[in-house]
């Protein structure tokens, strides 16, 4: 109601209030880590994806590839214009990339493109890209946020204002106004390339707590906002708010730490994998809204249809823990040379859902002769890898590399996101084989053949794959179905929205 | 008094010193790594660009000399620049202190005037059904975390009654307009005033029923004119030396009561903003945010010696105080 007084001096602009649970701490999608949000509305970059999450070209008008897959030459659109007015060009890719390679530049995309070897500007609207070897999904990598060399160049990238108060991007919304900490406003960009959009406003609230939001969203403070499971059941009829609730391929797992010597012996952790009840845990921790999870890429396009692991067949686990040699002890729980089948499962402080995950887990665990010790754990104080076991969540829906190679390459190292400390060397031969082909229909069978593997040789006890829910106002329109990631904007398609003008 | 004032003022650089000094070693020794917090987890970089951008970042130093290193650029004025966000450390903490001083000083005042009143009355009543009553509110209000008070106090005004703004400082499209700002006080500062005024409350009560039984009013017929009178003119002077001194560590109200206020209502404050980078592991903004508290704390010391010297000049011969 507050709103409503401003937005009548300035003849009811169409205003979308959308909650936010964080607040981006870059504005500039090339200085530190991004969040999935803001950036589609302020900086687009040269793909993007569609609505069946298909790479498709935004700020490039078309691009060819060489044969041997390393070099690139992409044609830019000539109709695009920062929100200064400066025309964009091609020496805003090269700038952008360079910035990003830079040895100062803190971006978090910058494994990203760490392939790339040469960028050169054939004319002003044609970039040539060259790789040190062939990578079938980077054009995808090129989704990134483009920032104007007019603006930047010389300056200091890591500290400049752009970052925080003065972006200037080609989106289809520019900056209107930041208030850190409260919110931000953004304000229909006229000269957008795919034509305005139909907002004239967009307010980001920042409100990181679930209750607040959905607080909000009842009083009608806020017109979009993500719910937990647990919230809809507080949501009335006369409320009137309607759910949008999406599949997506955002999934919660029990990683194995592989430098365990419990957890080295693959009898153990696929005992592990019968023992749990994906579908209770479905029920109970996402109160019905998700499925059961059995590998990774089950939701991405390339996804073999029939995959389905171990679950739920305690005598199964029974078998493989006695086959390892675990015995029953006198307190029910298995016994081994005097050591006791036990082991901490940590979980982050931030997330009631993986909480709930865990204590159902070990429950279920515990009916095998498992004993699982939940430890709570700040999400910042954290080093993955340290941990025997964890609960982690994650995954994407579009390039299937993005979503495993980070994950269970060995050749990444030790410090990196094989947190399992996962090394199957035919995983590592089908993985680098998926990244370098070109062919789509050979790439598909290569990740099929990965998820197999992944389900055998388990990195990971595949749990959940949660469905997001969100809780959007009557009179707004604009949300748009698709397989979502772990942190997929609900406002991926922010030029479609609309909303009544009389509400 | 020249030499009380410079003593005072080393006294005052030391804390400070010691306090920075802690703080940073504290710091260190936590778990966690400001770079991670920088690029959101080490899965969106190898090990190499860790440590690179650790190096970037003056990390990889030994402990001490990064201590030195920041040190000497803070004392030449240089605050640096967050490692979370990038933005100057100066204007991250005036724009926060800024917000935390309206909401203190407020409450502050506030819960002054509320215990002298209601200590007062419960001092000269004492024994009676509005004593009980009082002391009973002071203990209650003694005992109730600000946290659970603050969601108790939006649920109620602001979800179920639609009375008051449940976060944030001030409404979009509302900048500048003074009754939409003091709205949004409301509730914060009622939640500081009902969790803060309780020992005041009873401080106020007790020094009331000292000066009740001095040799002072021993031989006036104790009727309710001269209770009202000391009431009124005698205790809030004489009994204003052990609420300065209980003022000290909470004015300003920067004490854990306070930061949670301002976490619960979304008030930009400092100390949300402690919150935030202490989460992030944000070591520039977060070492500003511990001094700035602190020197805030030592001139809150300040202010209550003051008054108390100025309020009963007797203790000034006790020296400097340190």
């Amino acid at each position: 109601m507050q709103e409503a007084s401003g937005d009548n001096q300035k003849h009811r602009l169409k205003t979308l209030i959308v909650a936010r649970s964080s607040e981006p701490e870059w504005l500039n999608p090339v200085a530190g880590h991004q969040h999935a949000d803001s950036d589609m509305a302020i900086f687009r970059g040269l793909f993007k994806y569609n609505a069946s999450n298909e790479l498709v070209t935004d700020m490039a008008r078309d691009w060819q590839v060489s044969v041997d897959g390393k070099v690139y030459t992409i044609n830019l659109r000539p109709d695009i214009k920062w929100h200064d007015g400066h025309p964009f060009t091609a020496e805003d890719v090269k700038f952008t990339i360079e910035a990003i390679l830079h040895p100062k530049s803190h971006s978090s995309k910058r494994k990203d493109l760490s392939d790339i070897s040469k960028i050169e500007i054939l004319d002003q609207f044609t970039v040539r890209v060259t790789l040190d070897k062939p990578l079938a999904s980077f054009p995808g990598k090129l989704r990134i946020g483009l920032i104007p060399k007019h603006v930047l160049e010389g300056k200091d990238f890591n500290t400049d204002e752009f970052n925080s108060a003065r972006p200037v991007g080609t989106g289809p919304f520019k900056i209107k106004e930041y208030r850190r900490g409260e919110y931000l406003v953004l304000e229909a960009n006229p000269d957008y390339y795919d034509g305005r959009a139909i907002l004239d406003q967009v307010i980001y609230k920042f409100l990181p707590d679930p209750n607040v939001r959905l607080v909000q969203l009842k009083k009608g403070e806020v017109d979009v906002a993500l719910l937990t499971p647990k919230q809809i059941a507080a949501i009335r009829p006369d409320d009137d708010i309607h759910l949008e609730i999406v599949d997506t391929a955002d999934y919660l797992v029990m990683m194995f730490n592989l430098r365990e010597s419990l957890f080295k012996d693959m009898r153990v952790r696929r005992a592990i994998q019968y023992a749990t009840d994906r579908k209770a845990l479905v029920q109970g921790a996402l109160m019905g809204y998700g499925y059961p999870a059995y590998g990774p890429l089950q939701f991405n396009r390339v996804s073999a249809p029939d995959i389905r692991g171990y679950d739920n067949e305690l005598d199964k686990a029974r078998m493989l823990l006695a086959e390892a040699g675990w015995k029953a002890g006198t307190d029910g729980v298995l016994v081994k040379n005097g050591q006791r089948l036990l082991f901490p499962l940590f979980v982050m402080a931030n997330d009631p859902v993986r909480q709930d995950l865990a204590t159902i887990l070990a429950e279920q665990l515990g009916r095998v002769g498992i004993e699982v010790s939940i430890q709570i754990r700040d999400s910042s104080g954290i080093k993955i890898q340290q941990f025997p076991s964890f609960i982690l969540g994650g995954g994407q829906p579009g390039d299937p590399d993005d979503d495993v190679y980070p994950y269970f390459s060995s050749k990444l190292g030790e410090g990196g996101s094989n947190y399992s400390g996962y090394r199957n060397p035919e995983v590592d031969r089908l993985l680098e084989q998926g990244r370098t082909s070109m062919d789509a229909e050979e790439r598909k069978g290569i990740y099929q053949r990965i998820q197999r593997e992944l389900t055998d040789d388990p990195p990971y006890n595949y749990l959940v794959y949660r469905k997001h829910i969100y809780g959007v106002r009557k009179g707004v329109s604009g949300f748009r179905h698709k397989v979502f990631g772990h942190g997929t904007s609900p406002l991926w398609n922010i030029e479609e929205w609309n909303v009544e003008p009389e509400r | 008094m020249g030499r009380y004032i410079l003593l005072r003022t080393v006294s005052i650089i030391l804390q400070l010193l010691v306090i920075s000094l802690l703080a940073f070693a504290i710091m260190k020794m936590a778990p966690g790594d400001p770079v991670a917090s920088l690029v959101g987890g080490r899965e969106f970089m190898t090990e190499a660009d860790f440590a690179r951008v650790a190096h970037n970042l003056g990390l990889d130093q030994p402990v001490y000399a990064q201590y030195i290193m920041w040190l000497e650029k803070f004392l030449h004025g240089d605050w640096g620049h967050s490692i979370r966000d990038g933005r100057d450390v100066r204007a991250v903490i005036w724009a926060g202190l800024g917000a935390t001083l309206v909401l203190g000083i407020i409450s502050w005042v506030i819960i002054a005037v509320v215990s002298v009143v209601l200590g007062c009355l419960a001092g000269m009543r004492a024994h009676t059904t509005t004593d009980y009553a009082i002391s009973s509110f002071a203990l209650v209000s003694f005992a109730t975390p600000p946290f659970w008070l603050g969601l108790i106090l939006i649920l109620v005004f602001s979800v179920t009654f639609d009375l008051l703004p449940s976060s944030g400082r001030v409404s979009h499209g509302a900048e500048g307009d003074l009754a939409d700002y003091l709205r949004h006080l409301v509730l914060p500062v009622t939640c500081i005033v009902l969790t803060h005024a309780g020992p005041y409350i009873r401080l106020v009560r007790g020094s009331v029923r000292d000066v009740l039984g001095t040799v002072l009013l021993s031989g006036c017929t104790c009727t309710w004119i001269t209770s009202a009178y000391s009431g009124m003119a005698l205790p809030p002077a004489k009994c204003a030396d052990p609420v300065c001194d209980m003022g000290r560590p909470d004015f300003p109200p920067a004490g854990g009561g306070a930061f949670v206020v301002e976490w619960v209502f979304g008030w930009p404050g400092i100390g949300r903003l402690f919150l935030q980078v202490a989460m992030a592991r944000d070591y520039p903004v977060l070492m500003a945010a511990v001094l700035v508290t602190g020197a805030l704390v030592i001139i809150g010391n300040l202010l209550a010696d003051a008054c108390v010297i100025w309020l009963n000049p007797k203790l000034q011969r006790f020296g400097p105080g340190i």
